[in-house]
């Protein structure tokens, strides 16, 4: 089963931002798992690079989703959210056991990412009921950000094989 | 056998059925039509379409139930929805019309962020069991 058949739309403006505020929770999350799994021990210079750059990306992420967000007349408790996924990270995310165990939780999210934008990119092309300019603006930030996430996605994978 | 493509409106009627007919009763052509707002006409058409496509057993005067397919996209569906609306409710703080929001949005999303989102919400191994129609939402949503 397939939800993304090529009827599969964006049913209004409203849905969109909701599903903008979702990638913007979606990041928030990869930021702070990506923090997490910093801080505990894993002492490989390579590897921690990694996890800092994508950090950092993430956080660029969301703040372009973020805009996009209030650039539709809608906006996001940031506190309420990061505090949230704050604690789904404590609850959900174990402390990882090497290098190549940090490196495989970083791609599962930048995998998440790039599908979840693909997935909105798909139906946002499909929808009828979103203004031109808006669709417009939004798909071109979509795919820059799903691009960066599975460029990452690759890299990581790369590093992973060559171990 | 008929091959369909999985579209919203299949996707909503297999989640109905489900819901309908989990406590072992057919799901009835009239209700199905009360719960999706169509008429009990176009509800025939459509039960004759998912036979078709093995998703669905209808008898006439009787009415439909899920073939073991049917019943795994239906739950597949349902999952999605729970997740959605738990995600809205979790880190978005929305106090209404998270059901309605679901069930507009849930077919954005594909199954495979689904499958890896269900991790971020904490979504429980056996979910829908706990899926409450009457409610519009998990029994759990506000608990955990």
């Amino acid at each position: 089963m397939t939800a993304l058949d090529s009827r599969v739309a964006v049913p209004s403006e409203d849905d969109l931002a909701r599903l903008l505020q979702i990638g913007v929770v979606i990041e928030e999350y990869a930021e702070e798992k990506s923090a997490r799994l910093l801080s505990d021990e894993v002492d490989d210079a390579e590897v921690r690079e990694t996890l800092e750059e994508a950090l950092d990306e993430s956080d660029e992420h969301r703040r372009r989703l973020l805009s996009l967000v209030r650039e539709m007349g809608d906006d996001i408790d940031e506190s309420h959210v990061e505090e949230r996924v704050r604690e789904a990270i404590e609850a959900t995310v174990p402390s990882p056991v090497g290098p190549d165990d940090a490196l495989r939780h970083q791609l599962d999210s930048e995998r998440l990412a790039g599908e979840y934008y693909d997935s909105l990119i798909n139906a946002c092309r499909a929808s009828e009921s979103i203004d031109e300019e808006t669709l417009e603006t939004v798909v071109e930030t979509l795919e820059e950000i799903r691009d960066d996430e599975f460029e990452d996605a690759e890299k990581i994978e790369t590093a992973l094989n060559q171990e | 056998m008929t091959e369909v493509t999985t579209t919203e409106s299949t996707e909503m009627y297999l989640k109905e059925i489900y819901l309908l007919s989990r406590e072992g009763e057919a799901a009835k052509t009239g209700s199905i039509a009360e719960r999706l707002g169509v008429s009990p006409p176009s509800v025939t058409e459509k039960l004759s379409n998912l036979e078709d496509a093995g998703l669905v057993e209808y008898e006439k005067y009787k009415g439909a139930t899920l073939t073991s397919e049917g019943e795994e996209t239906a739950k597949g569906i349902l999952r999605k929805h729970c997740l959605i609306e738990r995600f809205l409710v979790k880190f978005l703080d929305v106090e209404e019309g998270f059901h309605e929001e679901a069930c507009r949005i849930e077919h954005v999303m594909s199954d495979d962020v689904a499958e890896q989102l269900g991790d971020v919400v904490e979504q429980k191994p056996d979910c829908p069991s706990c899926y409450d129609a009457s409610k519009g939402h998990c029994k759990a949503l506000f608990t955990s």
